[in-house]
């Protein structure tokens, strides 16, 4: 009997585990894969590749995770966690050889901006320290579990007051600013301040990044100040870590087990153990039974409360309201194994840019028309590409002089009307080379190896319910108090002795551990009123 | 020697008339400046072709406030609500829905396609209605300003979210779901027939430029049924006379109470002095002194040209800019020589006298959107459509009817293809396009009822850029802008200047760019008039 069991070996999970195992519980971590991350992986290929399988970028861990974690102990960082921060961060590519590069100083990206449009050189940087200063405040929603609606603690009154003041230190205009921006379409946010097309579909990619939403979608505003508020450069830092995402997992494993905790990889769940609903442990496909004061599930919650619970302990109406919980998938993942770099005409033989990711989204209707085709559950004809080459900062994750290429594909719906995506995935990889080919020419032909991951492939073999990156869209009413489902906000199921901890509590997806600190803290709580 | 008023309103639209009449009953010498030939705005009956009257632009009645009738007793003043029942949807593959006010009907057409929605239809009508007691209080109240962070300020939104917390758990979710979802994706968690889906979700996106699958539009599902004639909740309605009898007997009730209202009197310019209106000034010339101006007309009309960015502070010119107007929707009036005859139900039974509605799936809603994003008009549009001579033989000569029909998406900005006549190239898009647009809704509409075309006597064309030049709508929106999140409640029309007040003292506005927006409510021209006598 350990007191903890958790479901599921990601960042979230491993964050909890290690910030449990430090107050003495005993811990024991379950990973139905091979080796513990989840979405930060990083798996050798047959010709001895490193591809970030999933995600190609971290977090970055909030600060407050790396705080807890004591992660940024200089020991242990130089032993285990050496973040690479490229710089530039980013290229979009554009008619007619157009393109920007962003870097980390704002003045660099507003000389870029100039080239095609100096009027929106000029509010750059005005630009990016708005949004910041909006996105700190979010910051400050995130740190901490949701109130309670219906009984707040005094703890959580005093600290939504906290938040009132922070919010009120903002200012009058800021404050119109953020109630504007929540519900706006982003594609508008970004045309209340740039001119050029290419310029706003940069900003407005990552507002609709991982969702069924177009830049014309409203709401897109508030998922860029959410991106923004994990990751404060507008258009993404795009860290990693050497070794690729994977090292992060095995890092913070690594910390979790210091701490005292156990890590048991292939070990499938099949169903969480309950006693007159109270969960008392988990079931393994082995058929082995592991008894816990307390299991945490560091999964989809929608793949936990569907999948792994008994319906009777939930009730048709939980239930219910977990299955109307919207996930729809529409990302897809592909990485390359490369014979050597890609070369972007663009950039007239000038490789710094590529240190950072390459966006391909050349214009707000361009991005549109690629989410048009998502909604009658057609695959984009034309995607809209995020693309990382890591083996540019790291060339120890390819054969001398060989590149990996990893890039996330949008809209590739979970849903597809007229084929399944098993048929389909030689579709999706000839669209994003057909893509590639007018900036990159010839990419098509350094290809030595690839793999395509379709979202049912991240729902079957993740465990994503309904392929969705971050476990479920992350709007207004599937945030904060809401998310996954008002009600169950706190980190805690209807069921007691079980709680959640993935990206599908509060706040969300993006490989910052905050889900699985925050859940932590409200599982320790739990744990010591008992002792 | 000028004349000097109480308290001047620009713009005899049923809410400046709303605003004239309270203001006159408060004992105010009010002064209405209208630019056209009689009193209305968007909502008037105008006999275009001889014999045959037309709701030209508005043309349904559901919102107007209760207390708004009882208060100015406008049924004393002509005003006669007609129930307008039912929503007939036919179907290209011949079948058809078809919902009344008639429980037991609508219960069993809607299990002909689907027994689950039969009986899921009923839990969400007392769902809806559960939910717009909650939302209904704050249509009629005065924004407060939260960015103030004033105690004062801050506490009706304290008493909503006190309101919010009191709800049971299960509205509470669906309360937010409302005001992020999309319209089909709310529905779809209720429904599973499509045709019906395609018709409830149309009421999401009347009047914005947002498709049924677009976030956000599932909260004007709600004010479907926040609708209420005489007190009872989801009720549509025709004014009889059209729909210009409701302004008609909102001025009649404003000049008993002693207010002059001047018809072709354009207003050219708000007089300012020292940061405060002085009067107003019309384009023939001539003024009128007024230490009260209350304009019903857009945030645009009103304070680009009529005030003048000079005499206001530059962030409020931002925001003003910032407003989105976007007009997306057209009209096509018909004159018929006799009714319709659909082929999915023949004859002129009782479905012709509600709402015809053309949404024969969620997916012809979406690509009717999709089309209008790029800059065309949908070439398969949504069209609601009105006989109101079937429920008014008033409005058309025996025997003959007059046909309304409200078409989405016509986008404002329209970017087709100039048609390559070499006469009119010059010409906005929209002066090239109008009868072709026409052709293509008379098109849709004659899928469904095939001898349509025989029967066109007159044929009315309204485009945005038409609603814009004849109506004073910018950008042609019949809302006077967006009624998205962004722009609603105390955002509406500008953070901060929601109370119907402005930064020109004396000046307020009082139309459907307040909150709580646009549809024959009266709400904005009522809440304007009060906080202009300051009560």
């Amino acid at each position: 009997m350990t007191d903890v069991v958790i479901i599921g070996g990601g960042i979230n999970g491993l964050v909890a585990a290690t910030m449990l195992a430090r107050q003495k519980f005993s811990v024991l971590v379950l990973d139905r894969h091979d080796r513990v991350g989840g979405a930060a992986i990083t798996t050798p290929s047959a010709k001895g590749f490193k591809a970030p399988t999933l995600s190609h970028s971290i977090g970055p861990l909030s600060a407050d995770v790396m705080r807890n974690l004591r992660a940024g102990n200089s020991t242990f960082a130089r032993a285990h966690l050496r973040f690479l921060a490229p710089d530039p961060v980013l290229t979009t590519f554009g008619q007619r050889d157009e393109f920007i590069t962003f870097h980390r100083d704002d003045v660099l990206t507003a000389a870029s901006i100039d080239r095609l449009s100096p009027r929106d050189a000029g509010v750059w940087q005005s630009f990016a320290v708005t949004l910041q200063r909006l996105a700190a405040i979010m910051v400050n929603v995130n740190r901490h579990a949701p109130p309670s609606i219906d009984t707040p603690s005094s703890r959580e009154l005093w600290r939504l007051f906290g938040l009132g003041r922070k919010a009120r230190s903002l200012g009058r205009a800021d404050l119109a600013r953020l109630a504007r921006y929540a519900p706006i379409a982003v594609a508008d946010l970004a045309a209340e301040w740039f001119e050029h097309d290419l310029l706003q579909a940069a900003v407005a990619a990552r507002g609709v990044f991982g969702h069924l939403v177009g830049p014309w979608s409203a709401g897109t505003g508030a998922l860029l100040m959410q991106r923004m508020a994990e990751d404060p450069m507008p258009v993404g830092g795009g860290v990693t870590i050497v070794g690729g995402p994977g090292a992060l997992a095995q890092a913070i494993g690594t910390l979790a087990e210091s701490a005292g905790a156990q890590i048991r990889t292939e070990a499938r769940v099949v169903r969480v153990l309950t006693r007159r609903g109270v969960a008392t442990g988990v079931a393994l496909d082995t058929g082995e039974e592991i008894g816990a004061h307390a299991v945490v599930g560091a999964i989809d919650p929608r793949h936990l409360c569907l999948d792994l619970i008994d319906p009777g302990d939930l009730g048709p109406t939980f239930r219910q309201r977990m299955r109307q919980m919207r996930g729809r998938g529409v990302t897809a993942k592909l990485n390359l194994s490369l014979s050597s770099k890609p070369s972007f005409t663009a950039l007239q033989g000038d490789d710094v840019p590529l240190k950072g990711r390459v966006l391909i989204a050349p214009g707000i209707d361009y991005i549109e028309r690629a989410f048009d085709a998502a909604k009658y559950g057609q695959l984009s004809p034309h995607p809209w590409l995020e693309v990382s080459i890591p083996t540019v900062n790291d060339p120890s994750l390819a054969p001398e002089g060989q590149h990996v290429l990893s890039a996330y594909v949008h809209y590739a719906p979970r849903a597809l009307r007229e084929s399944t995506w098993a048929d389909m995935s030689e579709a999706l990889y000839k669209s994003v080379i057909d893509t590639m080919e007018p900036y990159a020419p010839g990419i098509g032909s350094l290809v030595i190896e690839r793999e395509v991951i379709t979202p049912e492939d991240l729902e079957t073999k993740w465990g994503f319910a309904g392929g969705h990156i971050f476990h479920g869209e992350e709007t207004l009413d599937q945030w904060w108090v809401s998310r996954p489902l008002m009600g169950a906000a706190q980190y805690r199921s209807p069921i007691e002795n079980l709680f959640f901890a993935s990206a599908g509590t509060h706040p969300g997806g993006g490989l910052t551990g905050q889900s699985g600190l925050n859940a932590a803290r409200t599982i320790a709580r739990a744990l010591k009123r008992r002792r | 020697m000028p004349q000097h008023y109480d308290a001047v309103v620009i713009g005899a639209g049923h809410n400046g008339l709303t605003a004239a009449a309270y203001l006159a009953r408060a004992g105010r010498k009010v002064l209405v400046l209208e630019r056209r030939h009689l009193v209305g705005g968007a909502a008037v009956t105008e006999e275009v072709y001889p014999g045959f009257k037309y709701s030209v632009c508005s043309y349904v009645v559901s919102l107007l406030r209760p207390e708004i009738i009882r208060e100015l007793e406008l049924a004393r003043h002509g005003l006669e609500l007609l129930p307008l029942d039912g929503t007939f949807t036919p179907m290209p593959s011949g079948d058809y829905l078809w919902r009344t006010n008639d429980h037991a009907q609508s219960f069993r057409d809607i299990s002909r396609h689907s027994r689950l929605d039969a009986e899921a239809y009923d839990e969400y009508g007392r769902a809806m209605v559960e939910m717009s007691r909650f939302a209904k209080p704050i249509l009629g109240m005065t924004p407060p300003d939260p960015f103030s962070m004033k105690i004062r300020d801050v506490r009706p939104l304290l008493d909503i979210l006190a309101r919010f917390r009191a709800l049971p758990e299960a509205s509470r979710h669906d309360q937010l779901q409302l005001l992020t979802m999309s319209a089909s994706d709310f529905l779809d968690q209720w429904f599973e027939t499509d045709v019906l889906k395609a018709t409830m979700a149309a009421s999401g996106i009347i009047g914005t430029f947002l498709g049924v699958r677009s976030p956000g539009t599932a909260y004007v599902l709600l004010h479907h049924y926040m609708g209420e004639i005489d007190g009872a909740f989801r009720s549509w309605g025709l004014s009889r006379g059209g729909t210009g009898m409701v302004s008609e007997s909102i001025a009649s009730a404003a000049r008993a109470a002693g207010a002059e209202i001047r018809l072709e009197a354009p207003v050219s310019k708000v007089m300012i002095n020292n940061g405060r209106a002085t009067g107003v000034v019309l384009e023939d010339g001539d003024y009128v002194l007024t230490n009260t101006v209350l304009s019903s007309v857009d945030p645009r009309l009103t304070f680009m040209r009529m005030v003048g960015e000079e005499h206001l502070p530059g962030d409020f010119v931002e925001d003003i800019r910032r407003y989105k107007f976007r007009g997306s929707s057209g009209k096509v009036n018909l004159a018929l020589d006799g009714l319709p005859d659909f082929t999915a139900l023949k004859g002129s039974g009782p479905h012709l006298r509600g709402a015809i509605s053309i949404s024969p799936s969620v997916d012809y809603m979406e690509r009717a959107y999709d089309q209008a994003k790029y800059g065309q008009y949908s070439r398969r549009p949504y069209i609601d459509i009105v006989i109101p001579s079937l429920t008014d033989p008033s409005l058309a000569p025996p025997g003959k009817h007059v046909m309304s029909c409200f078409v989405q998406y016509a986008p404002y900005d329209l970017r087709e293809p100039s048609d390559g006549g070499s006469s009119a190239t010059d010409a906005p898009a929209w002066d090239q396009h109008r009868e072709a647009f026409g052709d293509t809704v008379v098109d849709t509409i004659a899928e469904y009822a095939p001898n349509l075309k025989d029967l066109i006597l007159h044929r009315q064309v309204l485009t945005p850029l038409d609603f814009e030049r004849t109506f004073g709508l910018s950008e042609g929106n019949i809302f006077q802008g967006e009624l998205t999140l962004e722009q609603l409640f105390f955002l509406r029309p500008a953070p901060g200047w929601a109370d119907y007040r402005t930064p020109i003292t004396g000046l307020y506005m009082c139309g459907s760019a307040t909150h709580p927006g646009g549809g024959i409510m009266g709400a904005p021209g009522r809440n304007g008039a009060m906080k202009a006598m300051n009560r």
